[in-house]
Parts: structure tokens; sequence; C-alpha cells
């Protein structure tokens, strides 16, 4: 009796908290309405609106003191910039002093991490480590969460194939599939185990669409594209993160085709809020709303507003164009109120979800905000990411790693003892950086015992003619055993607006390396960059080269856990290096075209330069590691498959060299026949493994036609039947391939 | 005003006339080909179909040849690439007297910026601006050729392109499309007349389309654009010279949205024939069919079948339609109506050229002696070949030069002949080419001494100068060391009063599959002209090229810059004509030239952009590069004389307009210098507010003038709302109500504005 006594009473317990779960998921909805029903028009274009904080002042809002009387008359739903819990609580509490006290959201540019920074977004894609990816999102999110933030303005998931253009940086890279994985991993690690969660931020899912495609890779320029290619190649990141969950997405201040993103109905209606049945908001980007009268698309910021809000452009990002318009086109007819109902009901969903309307000071909270203050876990988590970003380009006769026990080390170059350029574009400075951050100096010297000897020189600035520092330099290396050589670009080189027509080293980097060279001392390179860079000299003819990107907090300590070995290298290039400007775009997954040239030597009469072979410097998925990997044959179940069959492709990677290592085994598949031309290769699953050495395993892929599907020419996603090479290989430019037929 | 009503009288007759002429002409012609076909087997059929590469065909033994006895068999349509009377008769006897139904064939070639007389290659061409030279050009070629046996020509080449790299920009007018198509037009009729004489011959449009945007510049690669930039800004050169008339259009050999152009039913069929109501025939280019198979989009017969499918009529080289469409009809993988109507456009194309009529028309062995190479026509190709230069840069008016003293001229291309026609001169006859120092030493006779240096090869590199000097146009190697080069021209320069440099790419450094990662002049010859500017000599640099070149070091430091492309077989006369004032250069560019590659593609009628950068580079958040400005070092539209223009404000007759009306924008061009000059007066156009969005500017209109020294004219530019229509984002052509920016200039860069507001 007793035990169905409290069966019974447990019974009943599990009912009422299924009976609150539904009820709270419909609440959401309903309150959504219920507040939208006490709203004026005025209140509700108000919820559309969005300001800047003007962050790098003291205050929160410092420098247009009318913005805080408008929060008080209900006239804005969001700020951006405002951090911390003491200004983000300020903001919220005139919030509470507007008639219907809805809550501010307050969102911020927390690309790749916040107090405690991770490499910049390109580098982490090299990683090719998702759950690693997915935890630096995760640890930004927690240290931003408790700083006040809502909402960051990140993944970032544009796919570029030119690095001229700056923002490269931000995303993942040139491939759709990696590309989508991470945009999967990345908006997981920001929503956590989702919003409303006290460590949670909002993600949103940017720029969309096709910002990356800028013509002659200029930072804002013009889009075009078949709708194909859109489909095939740009959408796919995008649709992954709506599918992940990603409470918003931001439009992209591009023009598409002839009409501007944020006033793009096909992009945000029908592909968006359509097709993929998004139910977050989108925000405009920063502007983009007003900025569409440069496009001459629209007349003025009336116009401007009314075509972006009926495209399903819900929040205006700092334009002033919806607060200044849209409810007067509402009364001229001209914006249909149900589109301002659905626009601000998708906003106050999300400030529900959240838990805002509970508590408008959820995220407010000091304590956490110390407890997550240079929080070491963090910290020790930025060098472990840093070291799996780092790529070794080259390494010739095992140069690296090097030894502890060496005598003389010069450290030489513009970035030996640069701090805060360590942490790259789209970071947060702090007074105290000079004292956190870690150089690349203090990560050699973190490795070493007093009975080595570490000598510096400047060499030369990043970007001057100056070659004043070269003797000193010289006279520095002759007296090592070897040479560190930290060369690369400045750090707001790459970034938003930060496009480049010349990739090669700046200034007279690379006569430095040259000189240094010419030394006959053992050089290692390292290159900090935020694109893919043309170096060909240094790669022909320096033995060891390791791309560091720029690496965050911890920079210094991963660079030097990959130079001594206590790390073996293994990241990947997540986007194809090209030898020249003139060669862009170079990318793995092109198409075959009618007249491939079949080798580098091969010109005439097929798709080459008379200059140039067509092959990068280096592929897409190219890095090496201290040990060497062995490839045996791949082994397929079958050969002939039909519809629902699996194919299972495996191969044995065996760890032949000195060193435990992670290889990064890459599946591609090429559709050797189409209806519309297909790539000549595409990724379509990889793994990471480690091996200790000598080790020896089996990597097995499954494949199933789902595998295969594309968008033909109707746009309509599916597979065809047919011939189709299943090649496996550790990297886009050396893979071994195997036919099968796959029918219906 | 009765005056006006009897001649537009006359007029309506005349054309009423006109169109019932013609729809008598297709009555018969349709009567003849209906009886024809009804005779015809599938396989004569496909044999219509069917260009095979013809070889080289030994005189007198054409009918015993593998391609004599396929002649025979019916299996032949056409060939191409032969020459000379003696050769074109002797086949085509084959098949008008030894095939079963005796139909004749027709006879095709690159002839593509004239025959044996060579005029500037058409890049160079589309310079002149001069719709009238142009015409004449492809007038004088087609009497060349077709008195040489050939009755139809690969050519006009109409591909808008945007990006130097890529060779075959040499090949055609540039990155605008409305000079494209006024060219286009030009080209056509230049060719064609109306096809009444037998000395037209049929043109073929190519390459259809959008074979200039070819991905990273590299040749034969993708391209991808949306439908509204197609039809704004790739589609209306072709679209022009379907409206001109064109008999034939070349399918290209890129994909488009996924599909290979050769199989692209949409191009083909849906915009070439439905919506433009194109009448001729469509071949593929070269193996345009087979490349599928490589494209991935299935093997021969499959690829066979979706060309035919797709809309092709005639299979250049492949034979695939020939080999597999019966199997595929069979299949029902195509359709007999389909085969049909192929074979009919090409019947129908025979017969409009005569050859039904008399099938040696075009096979006269005396035009062959008297109408090639004329006296008369190199006269024209040098005035043509004047008229094309750019005169880039000219500080302190060096030029032009005074028949005086003593002239060096050096540089690899200055002694050269073989380079001069440039790139696509099949027919031409080498030797018979002048060179700049034979045109120099002409000019000057006994006034002045020319003495000449080689002072550097093409290139460092022996392999690369050696692809770049195929189909005989090597520049000859020179091994000494460089410097050895480099000292003797700087010795030659030292003696003499100025130093004219010629130099820059070799003919075939343009061209098919002749694209470029690096876009400057070669590093052997930069050196060179370091060295001579070293010397403190006045320096004119006589650039040749087939591409717009990155020239920022040249402009800043070389003080004059000729770019004379190449020229023809009369080129050598021609930089003369112009580097002495005999000819006041009025050329100017159909293209941008770029600072540096990383800029490319920079062309002037682009888009502005959310975050248009706003007067000084740089500015930080605008649509800018952090190491080089937007700007390219020439302007489209650019070019110098050795007189100086003016404008004045423009004059509007209304800013406020509505409907129908008619908008005249005029300037007043004042020729304030010292020579009598020609001015290319141009027009253009911005749409400030579009449903989609609009180019910064477009070209709308160009008058080329001549104007005496100290002449003043008012140039007039009617304007209708037919100037202001685009596709929309329905791809409705139309224009829209609003404000528009009227401008008119020497060129893009720098013109005089004024708005008006139109209404509907």
């Amino acid at each position: 009796m007793k035990r169905n006594f409290l069966k019974i009473l447990g019974l009943l317990f599990f009912m009422i908290q299924a009976v609150n779960c539904t009820a709270q998921k419909k609440t959401i909805d309903q309150k959504a309405d219920s507040v939208l029903k006490l709203m004026t028009l005025e209140e509700k274009v108000g919820q559309m609106n969005q300001y800047n904080g003007d962050w790098a002042a003291t205050g929160p809002i410092t420098k247009d003191g009318d913005k805080q009387n408008q929060i008080r008359e209900g006239k804005v739903g969001s700020m951006l910039n405002v951090t911390g819990t003491g200004h983000t609580r300020t903001l919220q509490e005139i919030a509470m002093q507007s008639r219907l006290k809805i809550p501010l959201l307050f969102g911020q540019d927390i690309i790749h991490g916040y107090r405690t920074t991770f490499p910049l977004p390109l580098a982490e894609a090299a990683s090719w480590d998702l759950p690693a990816i997915e935890n630096s999102a995760r640890i930004a999110a927690i240290e931003a969460s408790a700083a006040g933030v809502h909402w960051t303005f990140a993944p970032m998931v544009d796919i570029a194939r030119d690095p001229r253009w700056g923002r490269v940086m931000e995303g993942a890279g040139e491939d759709t599939y990696l590309g989508s994985l991470i945009a999967t991993a990345r908006v997981k690690g920001f929503q956590g185990k989702g919003l409303g969660n006290i460590d949670a931020l909002m993600a949103c899912a940017k720029h969309f669409a096709a910002y990356g495609a800028a013509v002659g890779g200029r930072d804002y320029n013009s889009v075009d594209m078949s709708l194909r290619q859109l489909y095939e190649v740009y959408l796919p990141p995008f649709k992954a993160a709506a599918n992940a969950g990603a409470a918003t997405f931001m439009n992209s201040f591009n023009d598409l085709n002839g009409i501007p993103a944020t006033a793009n109905k096909l992009l945000q209606r029908d592909i968006l809020k359509g097709q993929w049945n998004f139910k977050g908001f989108v925000v405009s980007d920063w502007g983009s709303v007003g900025e569409m009268i440069n496009h001459g698309y629209a007349k003025n910021n009336y116009e401007a507003a009314m075509l972006a809000a009926n495209a399903g452009s819900d929040m205006d990002m700092e334009s002033r164009s919806y607060i200044k318009n849209l409810a007067t086109l509402v009364k001229e007819g001209k914006v249909k109120m149900a589109v301002i109902d659905e626009a601000v009901k998708r906003i106050l969903k999300k400030k529900f979800e959240m838990g805002l309307f509970d508590d408008p000071y959820k995220f407010c909270n000091e304590v956490r905000e110390k407890q997550q203050w240079d929080n070491a876990a963090n910290i020790s988590f930025s060098r472990e990411i840093a070291r799996k970003s780092i790529v070794l380009l080259k390494n010739e006769n095992q140069i690296l790693p090097l030894s502890k026990q060496i005598k003389n080390i010069a450290l030489i170059g513009p970035m030996v003892k640069a701090i805060r350029e360590n942490l790259g574009f789209w970071s947060y400075s702090w007074p105290d950086d000079t004292a956190r951050i870690v150089t690349l100096w203090n990560g050699v010297q973190n490795k070493l015992n007093n009975s080595t000897n570490m000598l510096y020189a400047k060499g030369c600035n990043i970007n001057d003619a100056s070659k004043d520092g070269f003797d000193e330099a010289v006279t520095i290396a002759k007296q090592a055993d070897v040479v560190i050589l930290s060369v690369g670009e400045a750090p707001d080189m790459t970034g938003e607006a930060k496009s480049r027509s010349n990739l090669h080293l700046p200034g007279v980097q690379e006569d430095l390396i040259k000189a240094i060279m010419a030394t006959g001392k053992p050089v290692v390179v390292l290159i900090s960059a935020g694109r893919p860079l043309v170096f060909n000299w240094t790669a022909d003819n320096v033995p060891a080269v390791v791309y560091t990107w720029w690496l965050g907090t911890q920079a210094g300590n991963a660079i030097a856990d990959v130079l001594f070995g206590d790390y073996n290298p293994s990241g990947r290039l997540p986007i194809s290096f090209p030898r020249a400007e003139g060669q862009i775009p170079v990318y793995y997954n092109h198409y075959n075209t009618g007249r491939p040239a079949r080798n580098d030597s091969d010109v005439n009469y097929v798709s080459a330069y008379t200059d140039m072979v067509n092959s990068p410097k280096f592929s897409f998925g190219y890095g090496l590691s201290y040990t060497q990997f062995k490839y045996g044959a791949i082994k397929l179940n079958k050969t002939t498959l039909t519809a629902g069959d699996k194919l299972e492709a495996s191969v044995i990677v065996t760890n032949t060299g000195n060193y435990d290592g992670e290889e990064v085994v890459q599946l591609y598949v090429r559709d050797m026949v189409g209806s519309v031309v297909r790539p000549v290769k595409e990724l379509k699953g990889f793994q990471k493994i480690m091996l200790k050495k000598g080790e020896s395993r089996e990597v097995k892929f499954i494949l199933s036609v789902n595998d295969l599907k594309f968008y033909n020419d109707a746009l309509k996603y599916d597979w065809e039947p047919g011939e189709f090479r299943i090649m496996i290989g550790p990297n886009a430019g050396n893979v071994q391939a195997l036919p099968v037929q796959w029918n219906r | 005003m009765k005056k006006v009503q009897s001649v537009l009288t006359g007029l309506l007759i005349l054309l009423t006339f006109n169109i019932a002429a013609q729809t008598a002409t297709d009555a018969k012609m349709k009567t003849f080909i209906d009886a024809l076909m009804k005779k015809m087997t599938l396989q004569e059929k496909l044999g219509q179909l069917n260009l095979p590469g013809s070889g080289d065909i030994v005189t007198g033994q054409a009918g015993n040849s593998d391609i004599g006895r396929k002649i025979k068999e019916g299996k032949v349509g056409g060939l191409f690439n032969i020459k000379t009377v003696e050769k074109i008769k002797a086949v085509q006897k084959i098949a008008v007297e030894e095939s079963r139904l005796k139909i004749p064939m027709i006879f095709g070639m690159d002839v593509i910026h004239g025959y044996e007389t060579v005029f500037p290659i058409p890049l160079g061409l589309s310079c002149t601006w001069d719709m009238k030279a142009i015409e004449r050009s492809a007038q004088i070629a087609a009497q060349e050729a077709s008195a040489d046996g050939i009755n139809w020509t690969f050519s006009p080449m109409v591909d808008i392109a945007r990006d130097p790299r890529w060779g075959r920009i040499a090949e055609g007018s540039g990155e605008d499309a409305y000079l494209g198509g006024q060219i286009a037009k030009a080209m056509v009729n230049g060719y064609q007349g109306n096809l009444s004489k037998n000395n037209n011959i049929m043109s073929c449009v190519k390459h259809y389309g959008m074979y200039g945007a070819a991905e990273a510049g590299r040749d034969y690669n993708t391209t991808d654009m949306s439908r509204v930039r197609m039809y704004n800004e790739y589609l209306p050169p072709y679209k022009a010279a379907v409206d001109a008339g064109a008999g034939s259009i070349m399918a290209s050999f890129n994909e488009v949205d996924g599909v290979p152009a050769t199989a692209s039913k949409f191009l083909m069929t849906d915009v070439l024939r439905k919506q433009w109501g194109f009448k001729g025939f469509v071949v593929t280019d070269y193996t345009g069919i087979t490349e599928m198979v490589m494209h991935g989009i299935g093997d021969t017969q499959t690829v066979a079948a979706r060309a035919l499918m797709a809309g092709i009529d005639m299979d250049m080289v492949s034979e695939s339609l020939l080999n597999t469409t019966q199997k595929s009809l069979k299949e029902g993988k195509v359709t007999l109506a389909q085969i049909d109507a192929a074979c009919r456009r090409i019947l129908e194309a025979k017969y409009k050229l005569g050859l039904f009529a008399d099938p040696y028309r075009y096979c006269d062995a005396q035009r062959a002696k008297t109408e090639i190479f004329t006296d008369a026509n190199r006269k024209e190709a040098r005035s043509i070949a004047a008229q094309s230069f750019v005169l880039l840069k000219n500080t302190n008016n060096i030029l032009p030069l005074k028949k005086a003293g003593t002239i060096a001229l050096i540089g690899p291309l200055a002694d050269n002949k073989e380079n001069m026609p440039g790139t696509w001169s099949v027919a031409a006859n080498f030797s018979k080419a002048t060179s700049v120092l034979t045109g120099l030493k002409d000019a000057v006779g006994d006034k002045a001494k020319i003495v000449y240096a080689k002072g550097s090869n093409l290139d460092y590199d022996a392999a690369f100068e050696e692809r770049a000097g195929m189909f005989g146009k090597s520049l000859g190697r020179d091994n000494r060391p460089p410097a050895e080069i480099i000292a003797e021209a700087v010795s030659i320069a030292n003696q003499s009063d100025v130093v004219v440099a010629a130099l820059g790419e070799s003919a075939e450094m343009s061209g098919e599959c002749s694209s470029r990662s690096n876009i400057e002049i070669p590093e052997a010859q930069k050196d060179l002209l370091k060295a001579l500017l070293k010397t403190g000599k006045p320096v004119v640099l006589v650039l040749f090229t087939g591409r717009p070149l990155a020239l920022k070091w040249e402009n800043e430091n070389v003080p004059a810059i000729l770019n004379v492309w190449f020229g023809g077989s009369e080129a050598g006369f021609a930089i003369a004509d112009v580097l002495f004032g005999d000819v006041n250069p009025s050329g100017k560019l159909s293209t941008t030239f770029p600072q540096n590659v990383g800029q490319v593609p920079l062309y002037y009628n682009h888009k502005n952009t959310g975050r248009a950068l706003e007067g000084a580079w740089f500015q930080k958040f605008r649509s800018n590069y952090l190491d080089v400005s937007n700007d390219p070092v020439y302007p489209f539209g650019y070019g110098l004389s050795y007189t100086s223009f003016n404008y004045s404000d423009i004059k509007l007759s209304s800013t406020a307009l509505k409907g129908n009306q008619t908008l005249t924008a005029s300037v007043t061009v004042t020729n304030n210098g010292k020579y009598d000059g020609k001015e290319i007066v141009q027009l253009y156009i911005r749409d400030v507010v579009g449903s989609i969005t609009r180019p910064v500017k477009e070209l709308k209109g160009f008058q080329k003038i001549e104007l005496k020294a100290g002449e003043t004219r008012t140039v007039s530019f009617n304007i209708t709302p037919e100037d202001l229509k685009f596709y929309n984002g329905d791809l409705k052509y139309d224009w829209e109500a609003g404000e528009f920016q009227i401008m008119i200039g020497g060129n893009s860069r720098d013109v005089k504005m004024a708005a008006v507001n139109w209404n509907k």
C-alpha cells in the first residue's frame, strides 16, 4: 500500500511535470500573443529596433543620452555592444521603467571568445575537431552570459573561396560540408543545453547569405551567382545552423543577384522562414537597412524600412529606418500589421525563451561574472584548442620538434614579442592584456630551463620598407643553433573591411627570411595570419614552416607545445592556399570542365594558365604531423549498390613514424556523371584519430544515398544513380580512389 | 510636311516590298528544302549536321581521302579551316557530283580580324569606337576570304570579358554590353551584307554564352552567374548579333549554372530561338559535344542526344551526332522532328548563301588573284590600325616625335613581323607583315636615323617564351646574358635623342588557352625599361598586348605610353603614322586597366554596394582594399589625343520627363589644343533607384567627332525610355520611373553630370 502510494505519488508528480511542460510550451506562444495584444503600434516597432551601446565608452551609453529615453519609452527592443553585469543592469532597469516593461536583449560580437580568447574561427576550423570547436563556443557563451550578454552575433558560416576577403578569418573556410558541421557545433556550443539556461547565449547565423562571394574579394561588394550554386555551396551551412536551433539569423550587407540581402524575400521569407521553417528572428547587419539607399534599391529610409520589413528582416540594427518609418508605413498600408506582429512575436518569444520576462536581470549576476573571469579551466582549454589549430606545412629533415636541451635558440621577427596581436581581429581588449596574454617569447621561455640561451631580434616591422634591423637579426641568428622566425600579417589585416589585393607577406618580411636563411642556420618559420597567404619562396626554401594563424590568449604556450613536441601538430587546412593572387579563386571542389588539365604540366588547349599551374600551393585538408601515416588500400563492402544499401569504405591507417599522433582521415566522393556537372570531389566524411607510434587502425566510413544528394537543375535535392568514385586520403590533393556503381 | 509624308510613304512602300520579297524568298526556299528533305535518308540528314575536321587535303587527292569518302556517302555537311579555291572546289565537286543528293557543302574558317590583310585584334578594333571602320574591316575580311573559297566565318566573338587574365579577351570587344552590342552588329553587317553577293560570307556569333566569365580567368573554366546578370550584362551582344541577322551561332565550351552550354536547352532554344527568334543554325565549338563527357554529364551517346535536343544543329569535329543519333532515335532519346529541324536550318544556310544555285559561287580563281591583300585593303587596314591605338600617357607632349635626329628603337617586338598580326590570324602571311622597324624607317626616310637593339628577350623563362611564340611567332631567343643584351640597348639609347621601346606581350600570350595569372609586362622587359629610363633620354613605350595589363609602375615612371595591341599586317606603318603625328591617336579603351591582378575583376559598370567608397581611399568600413585603391590605372573609355578637348556642362532639354518623351542632352566640346583631332564623346546613364540594384553608370551612347584645332561643336544625345530599360528581377525588360543621372565625358571616369526625373 505504502509502496503503491509512493508509486501513485510518483506518477502524479510525473503527470504534473508533463502538464507543466506542455503548458510552458504553449505558454510561450500564448504569452507572446498576450504581450503583443497589449502593445501599441509604436511599442511593437520599438521591439524591432536595436541600438549600439557605444561599447568602447566607459558607461553603457554616453554618446547619445536620447537612447536611454527611447528605452524608457519602449522604443528599443535590443542593445548591442553593452557588456558587464553592471552596464546591462543599468539599461535593463531603464527598460523596466517603460510602460510594458519588456526586457531588452543584449547582443554582442562574441566571435572567438570573450575574456578568454580562442583561435580565429578559421584557425579553429583547421582543428577539424568538432567537440573542441563546440566547447570553444560553449566557454565563450559561459563567460559572456556571465557578463550580461544574451546574444552573440556568431557563428559566421559564410563559405569563402577568396582569400583576399578579410572576413575569411571569421568563417570555417571553403567547404560546405565541413562548414555545415562546424556551424552546427558552434550553434550548439553557444546555446548549450538550450535557451533559458543561465549559460546559454542565443546564436546568430550570419551573414545571410553568400556574403563570402564578394566580387574581387572586396568586402561589402556585390555578389552574383546562380541559384543552384547558392543552394549547393553557400546555403547549406546556414541550413545546418537553422537545424541546430540557431535562435537568430543576421542578413548580409551584399546585394545578391541585384537584391540586397536585407530586403531579399527569396532568402528570408521563402527559404529561411518558409522552406526551412525557421522560428527565430532575423536581425539586419549594422545599418544594412539604411544602406539600401546606397545600393540604389531604396529611395530613402522610409522605402528601405518598407522593403526590409516586408522581406522578413525582423530587427533593424542601428539604421533607425524602422523606428522612424514603420508605424507610418503601417498606417499608410505599405506594411501590413501582420508583418509587424509576426516580427515582434518572433522577438518576444526569444525573450521569453531566454527567461527574461521572468527575471530581466537573470544574466546580471556579479558573482557568476567573477567566477568566470580568468577561469583556469577556460584558459587551459584555450591552450588546448590553440595547439589543435596549428598547421604544420613543412618539416624537412624532421627539424621539428626541437629539443628542450638546445643551447642557443634565436627568436626573430616582428611577432615574437607581439602581445595583443595574438588575439586577432574580433576580440576584446582588457587593461591587463600585457600580463595575461602569453607571447611566443613567453611560451618558449616556459619550456626551457636556464641552460638554454634565448636570443631575440625583431628584424623588421610587419609592414614597412625598413631593413635596418636585418644586420642585428643576422648577427643574432649566427649565434644560435636554431632560429624561430615569426612573421605574418598584422591582425587587423584580416577582419571586416580588411580586404587585401596582395596576399604576400607584408613589408620586407620575406627578405628577412632570406637574410636569415643565408646564415645557413636551421630555420623554422611561423606564419601568423587570418587568411591563406602567398609565400612561395619561404615554402620552397625554408625547411620548416608552421601556420599559426592568430591563436588567442594562450598563443605562445600553444606554439611552444608544438615546437618542442609536447603536442604533435594535427591541424589541417580548411581552405586552399593559392600560389598567386592571379590564381584566385582556387578551391578543391571545382568542376572538371570539358578540357581539364591532366596534371600540372598539361597546358595545351586545356583549362590552364600559361604561367602558372592549376594546383594550389597547399591543398584543402593538408597538414603534417611529426609522425607519418601510411594508408592501406581502400576496402569496400560492395561495389554495386542499390538505393537502400549502405556502402562501407575503410582503410587501415598505420602510424609508421616515431611519435604518437593524430591524423584526419578524409573521405571524398565524386559523382562521375550528373544531370548537371558535379565537383571533382566533395568532402563527405572525416575522422580525426589518435594512433600510437606503430599502431594501425581500420577507419570506416558508412555512406548512404543521402550522402550523394545535390541540387539539380530544377533545384530539387536528390541523388542520381550511376558511377561514384570513393576517395580516401590525408588531404584533397592526395587520395586513393575506387569506383562503385549505385543503382536506384 | 508634305515632303516628310511622301518620304514616309516611300519608306513604308519600300519596307512592305522588302517584307513581301523576303516572304516570297522564304516561301521559295521552303518549297525547295521541303522537296529536298523528302528525298533524304536519316543518314543523309545526320550527314548535314556533321562538320568534321578536314585535316590537310592534298591537292588532287581529295577524292581518295577519308574525308572524300565520307563526302561521297553524304556524311559531311561542311568543312572548315581549308582554304584556296583549288582545294575547296575539289572537295565541293565530290559533294555535288558524287554524293547521292548532290548537296553542296559550306566552308568555314576562323576569319577573326581580317584574312590575309589583317586588321587589329578585335580588342584593339573595339577601341576605335568607329562602327563604320569595324564594319569595313569585316567587309574586307569577307571579300578576301570569299575570294579564297570560304563562305562562313567563326566570327564575331562577342563575349563580354571583365577578367584580363583570360587570354581570349583579345578576341572580343571588351567589358561593355552596349559597345559590345554595337560592334557585334557592325561585324555581322560587314561580313554578311545581305548575303546577296559572292563577297559576303555568313557570320557565326560566338561563344554562346557567357564564355568570357570563366572563373579565375582560366580558359574553358566554369562560369556561374544569376539569370539577371546574364540578361543585363552578358547576353546583349549575342542578341544584337542575332537581331542583325547573324546566320549562325557557336555554342561555348563552358558550363553555365552547371549545364554545359552545348547541352543547354535554356540557352539554345528558350532564349535563342523562342525569345530572340533566331532563325539560323547553331554549331558547336570544336569537340564541344564530346567534351561534355569530361564535364561529367554522360557518355558520348548521351551527350550527343542532349546537345541535339537542346538545340545544337551542327557538330564540329566530334562526329558524335553522326555516329550515335540513329541509336538515340531508336531508343527514344531524340526525336526525328529535332533532327529534321537541325538539318533544315543547315540547308537553309546553304540556300541563303546561294550554294544550291551555284555550289562554286565562292570559287572564282580570278578573285583570289585580284582581291586578296590588295593595296587598297592594306591601306584601309593601316588607317584602321592607327585608329585602334590608345595613347595612355604623353607627359610634356613627347609625342608626336619629330622626323629628325637619332631615334633608338629598342625591344623584343621592335624588329618582328610574325607577331604583328596578333592571335587568331590563321590566313596571315607573316612574311608580308610590317615590323615597327620597317614602319619607322619607311616614315623617316633619310630625315632621321633609326638605330635598333633588341634589349631583352620576351621573358627570362625560355620555356615560357617558347610557349608564347607558337604558330611560327617566335621572337628569336637571344642567349647572351640578360645584362649584356640590356647593355647593348643602353649604349644605343645613350647615342640617341629619343628612345622608342617596343615591348609587352607576344601575340600568343593572349588568345585561346593563353590565360595568364600575372598580367604585368614580363620582368625581363621591365628590367630593360628601367635601364632605358635610367639613361635620362625621353622614353616612349610602344606597348603590345592582347589584354589589359597592370601598368601601375609604367604609368608612374614612363613619360609616354602608346598601346598598340596587335595592329595587323600593317601594324608597323600604322605605328609610325601615330608616333610621328601623321595620324593623331583617337582610340579609347574598351576595358578597364587594373592596378594589379588582385583587383580583378574591375569594371566601370559595377554596382554601388551599400558601403561604397566615397572620397579618397582608404576608409574604414567601406568597400575597399587595405593595400590598393578601387581605381583602375586607366578607366573604361579612356584615351588621349595629341590635342586636348574641353567639355562644357551638360545642357538638358528638360529635367522632368514623362512617358515616351525624348530627352536631349548636349555638351559643347572644344578642341583647345594644337592639333586637329578626333574625340569619342561618351554618354552614360545611372538609374539611381531600381527594383534591382543598378550599375553606377552604363554607356548608352557615343559619338566620334573630328574637331580642327580651336574648333567647337555641340554634341547632342537623344534619350528615350528605351535607353532606360533593363531586365528586372522577373527578367522583364522595362524601365522604371524615378531619378536618372545623365553623364557625358571623354571617358567613364571624367564626366559631367546632370539629373533628371522621369515619370511614367
